[in-house]
């Protein structure tokens, strides 16, 4: 189910917020592909979220647990990097916040 | 100075000399220690309490499958994490990396818990994703920890 859930967020986000949804997608892509291996696993952590939220083998509610665990994580991560590295944390944790804790579970 | 110097006897001049050279090496000395007060130190007793929370809390976050919830293995993980933070607190402010990880730790597990207790029992994929991230976070503060023996 990995693939599936860009269909399954195309579903839940009207075209009106198409915007959103491209930022999701760009945000696990991002994510993954960072230099960082700590920030890529944080990334794939995510896709699979996502992935087991779309297939339903995990609630909305274990979802959002979940992300704010890695949010967590990423912050105590962050205290442990260099300076390029910690500034792509805590990006990576705001665009959490912002697009998958904000955005997308308004929409669940 | 100078009109010190020249309104002083000279066993007054001498005195105020030691006095004001006594003054400067203890504030130079004070100020030696700072550094020396504030380098966080390896604590084998931080290590210990870290390895063994790390299994104990990943097995708690696998009860939140069960239904009911065994509220006295929880009550035990959640105290042995307490009394870690503890500790840490009383290391002071040259351990606030380690402090304010327990304490993130902490309350992830309370902010978990809380959700477990007002709803259903967790998924397995969900255990298992929690587990995996607690365990992660043991080993952040665990490598934090020993970094400080270099």
């Amino acid at each position: 189910m990995a693939g599936g859930w860009k269909e399954w967020l195309d579903e839940r986000i009207t075209a009106g917020k198409k915007i959103a949804r491209d930022e999701i997608v760009d945000l696990v892509a991002s994510a993954k592909q960072d230099s960082n291996e700590f920030l890529r696993r944080q990334g794939r952590k995510l896709e699979r979220y996502l992935g087991q939220l779309a297939a339903g083998e995990i609630t909305v509610d274990e979802f959002k647990t979940l992300v704010r665990q890695l949010r967590t994580l990423i912050e105590l991560e962050a205290e442990e990097m260099g300076t390029r590295a910690a500034v792509r944390a805590q990006q990576l944790a705001e665009d959490i916040t912002r697009l998958i804790l904000g955005q997308l579970l308004r929409r669940l | 100075m100078s009109a010190v110097t020249t309104v002083l006897p000279s066993s007054r001049r001498v005195r105020l000399r030691a006095a004001l050279a006594s003054l400067a090496l203890a504030l130079l000395a004070g100020c030696a220690w700072i550094p020396f007060l504030q380098v966080s130190r390896f604590d084998p007793a931080t290590e210990q309490n870290l390895a063994e929370l790390r299994p104990a809390v990943s097995a708690a976050y696998a009860g939140f499958a069960q239904d009911p919830l065994d509220t006295t293995a929880l009550a035990s993980v959640r105290g042995r994490l307490d009394d870690a933070l503890a500790h840490e607190r009383t290391k002071g402010e040259a351990n606030r990396r380690t402090t304010r990880q327990l304490e993130l730790i902490l309350a992830t597990f309370d902010r978990d818990l809380a959700s477990r207790r007002g709803g259903p029992p967790w998924s397995a994929a969900a255990v298992a994703n929690a587990r995996e991230n607690l365990e992660e976070a043991f080993d952040i503060a665990l490598r934090t920890e020993r970094a400080k023996r270099r």
